[in-house]
């Protein structure tokens, strides 16, 4: 009960006055640099209004698990803000910012690491209420509800972790998040590890309690076919920054970003599903280090349309800014001739960008 | 080569300093003085004065400091509270080298021993051996130096008759056999099991492979490439083990009756003489750094491998 | 073998790591008898006050008897029953490695914690100073630190020291050496349960709590330390052995346990000045230490490979 009670204001926020508040989630002028040179976040804006999804995706090691911790705070921001739900999280103490935050949770990527193998399941999905004083009963009580509330049983809460699969072990992490009664739920690659079957039964689990408990989704991952399944918006991401943001629709049918359609192309299946991609476009070579970002457009190191518009000067001297409407931004300074021409003809000559 | 050597050198001096000031202000933090403890009869508060102003044990603490560290610099410990007339460094050069030859030829005798037995153990494949070098690396471990010099004096001393059981007649005779086999134990168990462990897998190597497919006989093979690869862990024990074998000689000498630093040390202990005590401790404490800074050089030497990691 | 991966990554249970040293036991007939022995000498320690003879009750008409029916290990040089004294010197050996285990863990626990989990500049300086005292041989500096305690607490009492000095000298001496060895003792185990603490910190459900409101203390309490304790079982097989030892060789050289309270090392120290005539007053406390040793280790190495095979070689040379 007392978690309901908790809950109330918040929840109340979300309906009545969202509108006046703004998004639930703003990260402006977000920067995360490490002593070693690496920028991992370098410069992200992002608006999440309530209820949507937001989808990240990007290559393994262009900053979209650096940007989830940053954005709770796991990570300390080199440099920018979070503000959730109104309250700017960079600026507050840890102490005041341990309970800022207690809303906005996290499903982790291993749901091998992300279980204390010592804790039994109802130690670990009960965690969040210890911490926030709800007493044993009640603890127990609402840990059978959310055990049920993810597919499992309630008796299992006496298991250990070991006892219990990949795809299990990530709703035991899911029924912890929920413990916290969240209402931001940051989704760090949560399938990536999982076998493809159980991927799908993970997916409708978090979609349903997504309309069931009307929670906000950043859901990070380099799947794009599970994107297009579960994202209302979703953000490219490249070497620390946001190339592209648009609506998941918009996206796939027409990117407005050479590197979106780059990555659009390496998934066979989007095609038949009838994205805007018919010939793959390769991208040349692995991406620079995070620690020496190319001058100008971060991408025009491997930037297909670059070399086929005749390398136009102003891609290596001047940074692009996500610039558009409402439904698509994109940071190129060629992205309305891409929009404008469509992708098929661009990807006809590919093999001159495969080299 | 010279720039990892001078980094070396000086990421040591930190280290001695903090051992340094660590000793110096145990020995002084407690209360009370060395008049104290040393005699049954009280002080006339006045002799004690003088003793203090003597001592310059009456200055603030961080002038004792300096000047003390001062003094350590030039190898001046001052004098021995016992002896009046020598100075800790005196009793040093009197006493240190029958130790020095000792601890040595236990050195020596491990590396020497140790590196056949070891060949033998990885080459072998007869399960005894592997047995063997079992047993005496757990025994080399786990046995405290007094107890082997014990064992061995009563049962080659006075059991057998074949060694003196007490005194020193030089390094060449037979009263070094045991204080020297006693000290060499742990060592050579370390040797064995440190080389057989590398033999093994150098063996497994390509071109060691190679060279017996080629027909070569294993002997030849491992004579010719596996010098370098003995002296590896032969420096690493070296390493390991000198401390061991330094604080092993204060048993060894007192019970044997070798007259050399350590027994000297034990005595001094029991009889309080703080100077002693304290300049013996950080000139063994150098001691032992230094020759982790040898060993760290010579891994260099004998490791590409190191060497191309701080090139980077 | 897909279970038993499952397993290892989960690091166990206790049934678990008892089933493996129940097996362990039965084929190995090094380690049965080391726990053998181990068990004989805690019962000796125990039952010491039930023998038949008293370890300090002299007898001048048997002095130096070598083992007879009455005296199993012979007489010492006041005529003092050898076994009733080994008894003793066990109980002695036994409290002390209890005691300074205790107080070596303690600290070494809080520094290797504390140092990892707050990490930058604090861990630098206390790493840096835990490398410099493991640069300085650690007898050594056991030697320095007994001879200097035992001079201060062995005069008379004076100031704020008096309780202290009291509880030296009833004591028996043996509160200089748990200083001592408490105080030197907690190094190793500092470094281990750092590095364990430093690979734990950044563990996703470590995250997952401190993302729940988790205040530090909650997390080393909850997480942390649990998931240490492996490693501080490895550090405990490291430091009871070494405290016998240090112990005895501290006695040996006259800055331990002080006469008449027999300890292993100056028993050893008394033996050896009659080798000649008496070997058994030099090989029966000889025998005794270098065996407890010696089981200890074959014990701590079986335990080693089952809480954690990377740690087993972690050991101070």
């Amino acid at each position: 009960m007392t978690m309901v009670l908790k809950r109330a204001p918040l929840a109340q926020g979300s309906q009545a006055t969202m509108a006046q508040i703004g998004p639930l989630l703003q990260v402006l002028d977000l920067h995360v640099h490490f002593d070693n040179g690496v920028r991992a976040v370098d410069g992200v804006d992002l608006d999440v209004v309530a209820g949507e999804t937001l989808a990240v995706v990007g290559e393994s090691g262009c900053g979209k698990t650096t940007l989830g911790r940053a954005i709770t705070l796991l990570q300390r921001p080199t440099k920018g803000r979070v503000v959730f739900a109104g309250t700017d999280l960079t600026r507050l103490s840890q102490r005041r910012l341990r309970v800022a935050r207690r809303h906005l949770q996290m499903i982790f990527q291993d749901p091998y690491a992300s279980l204390d193998p010592r804790q039994r399941v109802g130690e670990i999905v009960g965690e969040p209420m210890r911490i926030a004083g709800v007493n044993a009963a009640a603890r127990r009580r609402r840990v059978a509800e959310l055990l049920e509330m993810v597919g499992l049983s309630g008796e299992m809460a006496a298991r250990l972790p070991r006892e219990f699969s990949g795809g299990q072990r990530q709703r035991i992490g899911i029924a912890r998040a929920l413990a916290a009664d969240p209402r931001l739920v940051i989704c760090d690659e949560p399938l990536s590890s999982l076998d493809v079957s159980i991927q799908a039964q993970i997916v409708n689990l978090l979609l349903n309690l997504q309309a069931e408990l009307l929670l906000t989704y950043v859901f990070i991952s380099h799947d794009l076919a599970v994107v297009r399944q579960i994202a209302t918006r979703v953000a490219v991401m490249y070497l620390g920054r946001i190339v592209e943001l648009a609506e998941t629709d918009t996206l796939f049918r027409s990117p407005g970003h050479p590197y979106t359609v780059a990555l659009l192309s390496a998934v066979p299946t989007l095609a038949e599903a009838g994205a805007a991609v018919e010939q793959p476009v390769l991208l040349a070579g692995d991406p620079p280090s995070p620690a020496n970002v190319p001058s100008g457009c971060r991408f025009h190191t491997r930037c297909w349309l670059r070399r086929k518009l005749g390398d136009p000067a102003i891609c290596t001297t001047e940074e692009p800014v996500l610039a558009g409407g409402p439904q698509q931004r994109a940071a190129c300074h060629f992205s309305a001739e891409l929009r404008a021409s469509g992708t098929n003809d661009h990807c006809a000559n590919s093999s001159v960008t495969s080299g | 080569m010279l720039s990892y050597f001078c980094k070396r050198l000086l990421a040591g001096i930190p280290t001695l300093l903090i051992s340094f000031t660590l000793v110096f202000f145990i020995a002084h933090a407690t209360p009370g003085s060395p008049w104290d403890s040393s005699s049954n009869r009280p002080l006339e508060p006045a002799v004690k004065a003088r003793l203090d102003a003597k001592y310059h044990l009456d200055d603030p603490l961080y002038v004792q400091y300096v000047d003390y560290l001062a003094g350590a610099l030039r190898g001046d410990f001052g004098p021995s509270f016992r002896d009046r007339t020598k100075s800790v460094a005196d009793i040093v050069a009197q006493f240190l080298p029958v130790s020095l030859k000792l601890g040595g030829a236990a050195m020596l005798l491990a590396v020497l021993l140790g590196l056949p037995f070891g060949a033998l153990a990885a080459l072998s494949r007869h399960p005894a051996v592997d047995g063997a070098i079992r047993v005496i690396s757990t025994l080399g471990i786990s046995m405290p130096t007094y107890v082997v010099t014990s064992i061995l004096i009563v049962a080659f001393g006075v059991g057998l008759g074949w060694v003196p059981t007490f005194g020193w007649k030089g390094l060449f005779s037979a009263s070094s056999l045991v204080p020297v086999f006693s000290l060499a134990l742990a060592p050579l168990a370390a040797v064995i099991r440190c080389f057989r462990t590398s033999m093994l897998e150098v063996m497994n190597l390509d071109f060691i492979r190679t060279a017996r497919a080629k027909g070569l006989r294993p002997m030849t093979i491992i004579v010719h490439h596996m010098g370098r690869n003995a002296l590896i862990p032969a420096v690493t024990v070296v390493g390991a083990y000198t401390s061991y074998i330094l604080v092993g000689s204060f048993f060894v000498e007192s019970i044997a009756g070798i007259p050399g630093f350590g027994r000297y040390f034990v005595l001094a202990v029991a009889a309080r003489d703080y100077p002693v005590i304290i300049g013996t401790t950080l000139i063994y404490a150098l001691f032992v750094i230094v020759i982790n800074l040898i060993v760290d050089l010579s891994y260099y030497l004998l490791d590409p491998r190191v060497r191309t990691e701080h090139a980077r | 073998m897909s279970t038993l991966d499952a397993d290892y990554r989960n690091g166990g249970g206790a049934t678990r790591h008892a089933w493996h040293l129940g097996r362990q036991i039965v084929h190995n007939p090094g380690l049965t008898a080391s726990l053998a022995f181990l068990v004989l000498i805690v019962g000796l320690a125990i039952l010491a006050p039930l023998l038949p003879y008293d370890a300090y009750r002299q007898d001048v008409l048997h002095r130096n008897e070598l083992p007879t029916l009455q005296h199993w290990l012979g007489t010492d040089e006041l005529g003092r029953d050898v076994l009733a004294r080994i008894a003793v010197g066990a109980r002695v050996s036994l409290v002390v490695a209890v005691a300074t285990t205790l107080i070596a863990i303690a600290i070494g626990v809080m520094v290797g914690t504390i140092s990892a989990y707050l990490g930058g500049v604090t861990d630098s300086i206390v790493m840096r100073f835990v490398d410099s005292m493991y640069a300085f041989p650690e007898t050594l500096f056991a030697i320095l630190m007994a001879a200097l305690v035992k001079g201060q607490l062995s005069g008379e009492a004076n100031g704020f020291l008096a309780p202290l000095v009291e509880a030296y000298r009833l004591s028996g001496g043996m509160l200089g050496v748990l200083l001592t060895l408490g105080l030197t003792g907690w190094l190793t185990t500092s470094r281990l349960v750092r590095s364990q603490v430093l690979s734990l910190k950044h563990a996703e459900y470590v995250l997952a709590c401190r993302l729940s409101g988790a205040s530090d203390w909650f997390i080393i309490r909850t997480h942390l330390l649990p998931n240490t304790i492996p490693v501080i079982l490895v550090a405990v097989t490291l430091v009871v052995p070494n405290a016998i030892l240090l112990e005895a060789g501290l006695s040996f050289i006259g800055i331990g346990v002080d006469p008449p309270t027999p300890s292993w090392g100056t028993m050893i120290a008394t033996g050896a000045q009659s080798i000649q005539s008496y070997p058994h007053l030099l090989i029966c406390p000889a025998l005794a230490i270098g065996l407890t040793l010696l089981s200890l280790n074959v014990i701590g190495d079986a335990l080693r490979d089952i809480f954690d095979p990377a740690l087993a070689g972690a050991q101070k040379a």
